[in-house]
């Protein structure tokens, strides 16, 4: 190929791609390229639209406007088969290898020449010729269950090259990898590019976007903020496209607080696989009248940090007391019955049970005693009527109570989840993503209802991917990054590009 | 249920019987009388119900304590083996303590062995499951075989009576006739009908009513739900299984002291005894609900029932009749099972 042309010609043009979801507008009108042996950072937010737009070059998703051109020729990519004839490979977040199969097992997979013979010395033939190009190397033996996570990346990149990839999409490739292993991927990703490949690596890690690679995009609410070369890129410019410009959000009625009691989280460390702690030494008080928020990127043990306050999850060290009392060694119903409440990410498998009606699901936390349940029995009448009370006073869009979790829409349920969590009357609430997927009018109503539990005594730990949502509900804001907190902020001293360097591991003076 | 859902049930069993008239013609036989025989020495004569409410009882027993684990989507496939202990636990107390303790008290005795026998046997896959995550479907499954190895040594040796060695069929000796439960008054129906109907209609209440219903069906709504709900996942689940297990080896027990009154060996190949595993569509069938479950069961029960008619009187093969039986339960199945509305409704949105 010509060099001069490959520099000015990009590879892959994706043109005003606009792609919306309920209640979401998850691409709006971008415009992204990569081109011809390039490593290409696609950077910003959770939610920012990266991965939905990636998915539409994979073919996973279809566009509902926009163009695609690969090599200058317009083209229609309807799934995944299709993006990988046109040379596209996509590693997703979460590897889709079988466990029980080795390595050459999981690369046959598909492939056209084994539907009726399963002869797999040319398959490993091809696979060993590739790995020695790319300095890939794994065992075509070894079954995958008996892989590190490293490895496991290894194959979904062979898998790509072994189909003949040429621009290779990674997805957080660097989220589960130890130090070392981020080290030898990228290693491997720069002699891939070497070999005339292209790489896009989804990311919100700003080190490593200086340290790997060539070109960045940053997306922020479906839109392009930031495009460029890295090397001429500055790092506050790159925080500010991610998180936005500091501005003054309108103000809820926020009183005056002075409430006794807190929860109180000392020392706090959760382990994950291997004895790597996930949340690390974490220690805070939540005050009674007070909104604390926790900033941090998905996947620094923000969750986990939550999950174990509720007692989902076992809390290794540390200790939790609730109004004075300590709760650590409590079980979920425990912490419930003494007030805490807890709106969950997961809505639909953890926040309803969806096959029952919307009255059962009223009292997920409430059915041990009075008045729902009276000598082991369902009281129906009363079960009945708070569900009614949720469904009118968080305009929740049902027929009736009677009505299956699952025959709402995402934004209905959220609403009957943040409103049973509310209505309970708790003195500690934890929230996390409380109104994602809402519209706007929903999303002010729960801002608001929380800022009325908060006037009104509650503790309300806040944990959001949107960083407005934090800054304009919070009294304080923690930042989590890798299982620590990093910092700390009083209302008042927020400064979104502090806090968003600090979420992606840097600090700025 | 609506009534399109009810045509659809009717549809399909229509279509199982439809099917089963080729297997008619096959052995040259006319399929309508075939299958107007089939039905009618099921549910057309008084001795003809009186039979099929013989084979109910157990059925009905035991599927409806299969409603209960079933709920939280724990699979019971145990439930012929537990039933099998049952019968042998409970034949133990009658063969020992008949003559001594008043029948009553045998009876009620008889019961609660029963009930502790099938829920023992219930234990050991659960506790696998819940501590080390072996899949329940195939160590309750496997329970069963032992079990019926078991039976069959126990009737060949501890328990073995002494008709037996004269005929050469290992039995137990039988339950004195004054120990068995009576006979409904002006009817050749055991009591034990009645007390399947009893359990169904508590079981009913305990799934509908109860806090313990309640939380079995959070749990079946899946494992985050449960736990974000504070149940206490696993002890609810053991309970579940002792009760499931427990009302099989009832099931059992009321078997031989309203039905056989001997311990029969049993063959995997038999369906006349396989109350166990026809137990679990006839639960399915009836979506779980206990009161449902008391047609279900009699559905079947007589089918079963006129199969075997067929067979005595009319020497039709049994292979063939077994085919049949299988074919309308596979198909009522399917009709209720089968959600043509969603069907409907998703063609609507493409």
């Amino acid at each position: 190929m010509n060099m001069e042309k490959s520099i000015k010609e990009p590879i892959v043009k994706m043109e005003g791609i606009v792609k919306t979801f309920p209640n979401v507008v998850a691409n709006d009108g971008i415009d992204f390229e990569i081109y011809p042996k390039e490593i290409h950072a696609l950077l910003g937010e959770n939610g920012a639209g990266k991965t939905t737009l990636m998915n539409i070059l994979y073919g996973l998703y279809k566009p509902d406007r926009g163009t695609i051109y690969i090599y200058g020729k317009k083209v229609n990519i309807r799934n995944p088969s299709d993006a990988q004839k046109l040379g596209i490979g996509m590693v997703h977040q979460h590897f889709s290898l079988i466990p029980y199969f080795n390595v050459l097992e999981n690369i046959s997979i598909g492939l056209k020449e084994l539907k009726i013979n399963l002869n797999t010395n040319k398959i490993k033939e091809k696979l060993d010729r590739i790995m020695q190009e790319y300095g890939l190397q794994v065992d075509p033996e070894k079954k995958i269950e008996e892989m590190s996570v490293g490895e496991m990346q290894r194959v979904e990149i062979l898998k790509l090259l072994f189909r003949g990839a040429n621009i290779l999409i990674l997805d957080e490739p660097t989220s589960a990898l130890t130090p070392q292993e981020v080290e030898e991927l990228f290693k491997s990703l720069k002699s891939l590019v070497n070999q005339d490949k292209s790489i896009v690596i989804i990311t919100h890690k700003l080190y490593e976007v200086f340290e790997i690679s060539d070109r960045i995009t940053v997306l922020r609410k479906g839109k392009v903020t930031y495009k460029g070369f890295t090397k001429d890129t500055e790092q506050e410019a790159l925080v500010e496209a991610m998180v936005g410009r500091n501005v003054v959000f309108e103000e809820f009625n926020r009183k005056e607080t002075n409430y006794t009691g807190s929860l109180k989280v000392i020392g706090l460390t959760v382990y994950g696989k291997g004895k790597i702690p996930i949340v690390n030494k974490v220690s805070f008080e939540l005050k009674r009248g007070e909104i604390l928020g926790i900033a941090a990127v998905a996947g620094n043990g923000e969750k986990e940090l939550i999950d174990a306050l509720f007692g989902l999850i076992k809390a290794n060290e540390g200790k939790i007391f609730l109004d004075d009392k300590q709760i650590d060694n409590k079980p979920t119903k425990t912490r419930t019955q003494l007030g805490l409440s807890y709106i969950p990410g997961e809505r639909l498998t953890r926040g309803v049970a969806a096959g029952l009606s919307l009255s059962f699901n009223s009292i997920l936390h409430d059915h041990w005693s009075d008045p729902y349940i009276k000598n082991s029995l369902l009281n129906e009448n009363e079960i009945r009527k708070f569900a009614r009370k949720i469904i009118s006073s968080f305009y929740v869009n049902a027929n009736s109570e009677e009505t299956l979790a699952k025959q709402l829409s995402g934004g209905n349920i959220q609403k009957f989840i943040v409103g049973r969590e509310i209505l309970r009357e708790p003195k500690y609430i934890l929230a996390v993503n409380p109104t994602s997927g809402l519209d706007v009018g929903a999303t002010q109503m729960v801002r608001q209802a929380l800022i009325e539990m908060r006037n009104s005594g509650a503790g309300i730990l806040l944990s959001s991917e949107d960083l407005d949502e934090l800054v304009s509900l919070s009294d304080r804001i923690i930042v989590m990054y890798k299982g620590e907190i990093v910092g700390s902020f009083k209302r008042g001293e927020f400064d979104k590009l502090r806090i968003g360097s600090l979420m992606m591991g840097k600090k700025l003076n | 249920m609506n009534i399109l859902k009810i045509i659809q049930i009717v549809f399909f069993i229509f279509l199982g019987l439809l099917i089963s008239s080729v297997f008619f013609i096959l052995f040259k036989l006319s399929p309508l009388s075939g299958l107007g025989t089939l039905l009618y020495e099921g549910f057309g004569t008084e001795n003809g119900w009186y039979n099929t409410l013989r084979m109910t009882i157990p059925l009905l027993i035991i599927s409806v304590g299969l409603s209960v684990p079933f709920t939280a989507k724990f699979w019971n496939i145990g439930a012929q083996g537990q039933f099998i202990i049952g019968e042998i636990f409970a034949t133990w107390i009658g063969l020992t303590f008949a003559n001594i303790v008043p029948p009553l008290l045998d009876i009620a005795l008889a019961m609660v062995v029963g009930f502790v026998g099938g829920a023992l046997w219930a234990m050991p896959p659960t506790i696998m499951k819940l501590y080390s995550g072996a899949n329940e479907i195939i160590t309750t499954l496997m329970m069963n075989f032992v079990a019926v190895y078991l039976l069959l040594w126990i009737v060949s040796g501890p328990l073995e009576g002494a008709q037996a060695k004269l005929v050469g069929a290992p039995t137990s000796a039988p339950i004195p006739a004054m120990d068995m439960l009576p006979l409904i008054p002006g009817t050749q129906i055991s009591s034990g009908f009645l007390i399947s109907l009893i359990i169904a209609i508590v079981f009913f209440f305990l799934l509908r009513y109860t806090k313990f219903g309640y939380e079995l069906k959070l749990i079946g709504e899946g494992q985050n739900v449960a736990s974000y709900s504070g149940i206490n996942i696993k002890r609810q689940i053991i309970l579940s299984m002792i009760i499931s297990g427990g009302i099989s080896g009832v099931a059992g027990m009321v078997y031989v002291y309203g039905i056989t009154s001997t311990l029969i060996p049993q063959f995997f190949s038999d369906v006349s005894t396989s109350f166990g595993y026809v137990g679990i569509p006839v639960a399915l069938m009836a979506s779980l609900n206990p009161l449902g479950i008391i047609f279900t069961s009699i559905f079947l029960g007589g089918i079963l029932n006129g199969a075997f008619v067929m067979e005595a009187i009319y020497s039709v093969p049994i292979d063939l009749v077994i085919t049949i039986y299988g074919l309308i339960m596979i198909f009522s199945l399917i009709g209720i099972m089968f959600d043509l509305s969603k069907i409907l409704r998703r063609k609507k949105i493409k």
